[in-house]
């Protein structure tokens, strides 16, 4: 029994040792070395290929893999037998266990590599031509038969571990997989762009991280990764963040408030949230909430920073604006509020606090600054102007409207920021008239003519209006028109012109332009009898009016210009009509009056320059019965009137011009006719004494 | 009879010798080349000519025009028997004149 006990144990032992001294079968990479004295040919390595086989002077190829080095030297030996002699002689050594691998996937040159023995994954990479961009390293495979060894190539990278990666064995095949960033589509692969939206690989464990973050995106899990890590990983939270109210999303749906500002002020008093995979992390912006309390300062509107400023110790009104950024270029600097705790309101004006130097009132926590819009001069909304400091502009300028008043404008600030008065605007009777005072009227035309100071411009307030009136389109059809032209302002011209009318007139103006205004006078107008009259401006309260003649003919004839009256807004000015004028328009000194035997008798203008012949002559001369040598002038005298004759026949013999006698207006002219003379009157009175001397004969008789 | 042809000859005689004025004259009284009689006038006449000569013919002023109109006017007015008058319209001139006359010239 102990025999046979001995006995087994013997052949346990000599089995052992027999498969420890049993050597590796022949495998695909395996380089032999074959000796056979006096055969050359036998000189070289010789390697096993994928399929197993070796390739043997003279007899071809012969498969050896997975023959133990004996089994396989034996075989060799059966087939040289028939090419070589000896070949009891023949040795088999195994020089080298190479590896053959084939590398596949995501790298530059996928195919097989020939690898030393004991060659690692990343040495068969880099006989691949190294890993291609968009490579998933976490996920590589080494299959081996039919089986699949999956491992995280970025944990060796990380760790340096060779534990952590599969040692290779000839025939091996590694896979590199692409990672599911790079989707379906073969582009080029933009490693920043992937980095900026996150390396998660698969959807479901990622970490998505998305709101006020510089890089949101899904990012891969790691064991342990606090939501501190996330964000970093997303690039940090942008200027806007609400880092008070960062929001997680575990993957369970539970929703969770982590405040980072307090988890960085107290450290581990409020650690960071570990996240679990497939968690969600929103960070909100600061806008979204509203901060309000009594250690605020609100700056509001126009300014480049607006919004509330944490403060416990009141500050002075400048340094509040300036941490608010200062006024933008719309704010109206000049309106600033500032709104009290208590409700009260007080008006600052930058412009005049910088002109003083100071620094504004004092701002206290609650208190609030409000940095009012400039009003837009074309902004249709009337509402941004409040009544206590607007004025009105209106009539005929180019932006009539609501305008803003500061006391240190004048009128002309005014004007020129309302576009200034349109071309048909009648700048000399401007009404400025103030809230609950009398108009007064102001000539813009002669301020700009000659000019003045300050102190010849009208007063403008608050709430004042500004007028500017407009000159009628046409003076002679303005009768829907002519109401707006104020009388004062106008002046009359009838008669015998050519556009008799209403015009706008200008103290400045002379008689020459509005006669020229009026189309000038007609060719029927009389010049030398040019009535004007000169109306009192006080209209029946002062003096009366007065009424003067211009003979404009005179100065035409000589160009003297103080014939010319001076005519001033008001004043009427009339051309009377020469040819058919009603005779009692023409006074009796005016005319000579020619009477008697003429062909034309009537009343004559006259005048000094012309004679008694002409006035004859005018009148178409005496007729055939008139008794021409017996002509009578009756002088009008100041003092003593007297008649005179002319004998125009002996005039007409002898040429004496001293005989003609004096005429002048307001004289009569008479030519008596042949009955009159002294020869008829004698003869006729002759016959009456005749008749009386035949009577009494008769009487007489009887 | 014989008392009636005196009568009717007195009657022919009152009719061919009565009921015309006199003769007129001086009506163009300018004209005459002769020497004004009037010497204020004729002062005047020398006055006027010397303002007119110192302005261009073409550039007269209406004041020189007007006193050349009315002393024409006083000059047949003291020859046609009208002496209250020329002497008005003598004064007239005078006025128009009255910057270019010296003081008491012409007076």
């Amino acid at each position: 029994m102990v025999r046979r006990v001995l006995g087994l144990l013997a052949m346990v032992l000599v089995a052992t040792h027999a498969a420890a001294q049993t050597p590796q079968p022949l495998r695909p990479g395996d380089v032999l070395a074959l000796t056979l004295p006096g055969e050359a040919a036998f000189a070289r390595p010789f390697p096993v290929d994928r399929d197993g086989r070796i390739e043997l002077p003279e007899a071809g190829l012969v498969e050896v893999a997975g023959l133990a080095p004996a089994v396989a030297l034996e075989r060799l030996r059966t087939t040289l037998t028939q090419y070589f002699r000896d070949t009891a002689r023949l040795r088999l050594d195994i020089r080298e266990r190479r590896l053959l691998v084939t590398v596949e996937g995501f790298v530059k040159t996928p195919g097989a590599v020939d690898l030393p023995a004991g060659a690692s994954v990343q040495s068969a990479l880099s006989a691949a031509g190294g890993l291609a961009p968009g490579a998933q390293l976490d996920r590589m495979q080494v299959r081996r038969g039919g089986q699949i060894i999956a491992f995280d190539y970025k944990a060796y990278l990380d760790s340096g571990d060779p534990q952590r990666l599969p040692r290779l064995q000839t025939m091996d095949v590694v896979f590199v997989p692409a990672s599911p960033l790079i989707g379906n589509v073969q582009i080029e692969l933009d490693a920043r762009a992937l980095q900026a939206t996150g390396d998660a690989g698969e959807g479901g464990q990622a970490i998505k991280v998305f709101g006020e973050v510089r890089q949101p995106g899904s990012f891969a899990h790691r064991p342990g990764m606090t939501v501190v890590d996330a964000i970093m990983r997303a690039g940090g939270v942008t200027q806007f963040a609400s880092v008070e109210q960062v929001r997680i999303i575990g993957a369970a749906g539970q929703p969770q408030l982590f405040n980072l500002k307090d988890h960085l002020d107290l450290g581990a008093a409020r650690p960071a949230i570990v996240l679990t995979p497939g968690a969600t992390v929103f960070v909100p912006r600061e806008t979204d909430g509203i901060r309000a309390g009594a250690q605020i300062v609100y700056v509001m509107g126009e300014v480049f920073k607006p919004g509330p400023f944490e403060t416990k110790d009141p500050l002075a009104f400048v340094d509040v604006l300036a941490n608010a950024g200062g006024p933008t270029r719309y704010a109206d600097s000049r309106q600033i509020r500032v709104l009290r705790q208590d409700g009260s309101v007080e008006v600052v004006d930058m412009a005049e606090l910088t002109g003083s130097g100071g620094r504004g009132p004092i701002i206290r926590p609650g208190d609030a600054i409000l940095v009012p819009e400039k009003a837009d001069q074309t902004e249709p909304s009337w509402l941004k102007v409040e009544p206590g400091r607007a004025v009105y502009v209106m009539g005929a300028m180019q932006r009539p409207g609501r305008y803003e008043w500061s006391n240190e404008m004048s009128i002309l600030d005014l004007l020129a920021q309302a576009g200034g008065p349109t071309p048909r605007s009648d700048l000399g009777a401007i009404r400025v008239t103030p809230m609950g005072g009398a108009p007064v009227v102001f000539d813009l035309g002669a301020y700009a003519r000659e000019g003045g100071g300050r102190l010849a411009l009208p007063l403008v307030r608050a709430g004042t209006t500004v007028f500017v009136p407009e000159l009628p389109d046409d003076p002679r059809d303005n009768k829907s028109q002519w109401v707006r032209q104020p009388a004062d302002r106008s002046i009359y011209v009838m008669g015998a012109v050519h556009a008799p009318g209403r015009y706008a007139f200008d103290p400045a103006l002379s008689f020459l332009d509005i006669l020229a205004a009026a189309d000038g006078p007609t060719p029927d107008a009389d010049l030398r009898q040019i009535k004007i009259t000169h109306r009192d401006p006080a209209r029946g309260q002062g003096p009366a009016n007065r009424v003067s003649t211009t003979d404009l003919s005179r100065f035409f004839s000589t160009g003297d210009e103080r014939l010319l009256p001076r005519v001033l807004p008001g004043d009427v000015i009339f051309l009377p009509n020469r040819t058919n004028a009603e005779w009692l328009d023409r006074s009796k000194e005016q005319t000579v009056r020619v009477l008697g035997a003429i062909a034309r008798p009537g009343r004559y203008r006259f005048d000094d320059t012309m004679t008694l012949l002409d006035l004859l002559a005018e009148a178409g001369g005496p007729t055939p019965n008139a008794l021409a040598d017996r002509i009578v002038v009756v002088n009008l005298s100041c003092c003593r009137d007297q008649a005179r004759s002319f004998d125009l026949l002996g005039f007409a013999r002898t040429g004496d011009f001293a005989s003609l006698p004096v005429v002048r207006a307001g004289d009569t002219v008479y030519i008596p006719d042949q009955s009159q003379s002294g020869w008829n009157q004698a003869m006729a009175t002759v016959r009456d004494i005749v008749s009386i001397l035949s009577i009494f004969a008769l009487v007489g008789k009887i | 009879m014989h008392r009636a042809l005196p009568l009717s000859l007195l009657a022919m005689t009152l009719a061919g010798c009565t009921g015309w004025p006199t003769a007129g004259r001086h009506g163009f009284a300018e004209h005459t080349l002769a020497p004004t009689p009037d010497s204020q006038l004729a002062c005047l006449v020398e006055a006027l000519a010397r303002a007119r000569g110192r302005h261009p013919a073409d550039a007269q002023p209406a004041r020189l025009v007007i006193a050349d109109q009315t002393l024409t006017r006083a000059r047949r007015e003291a020859g046609g028997d009208l002496s209250a008058d020329a002497a008005r319209s003598t004064a007239a001139v005078r006025a128009l004149l009255a910057t270019d006359l010296a003081a008491e010239e012409c007076s």
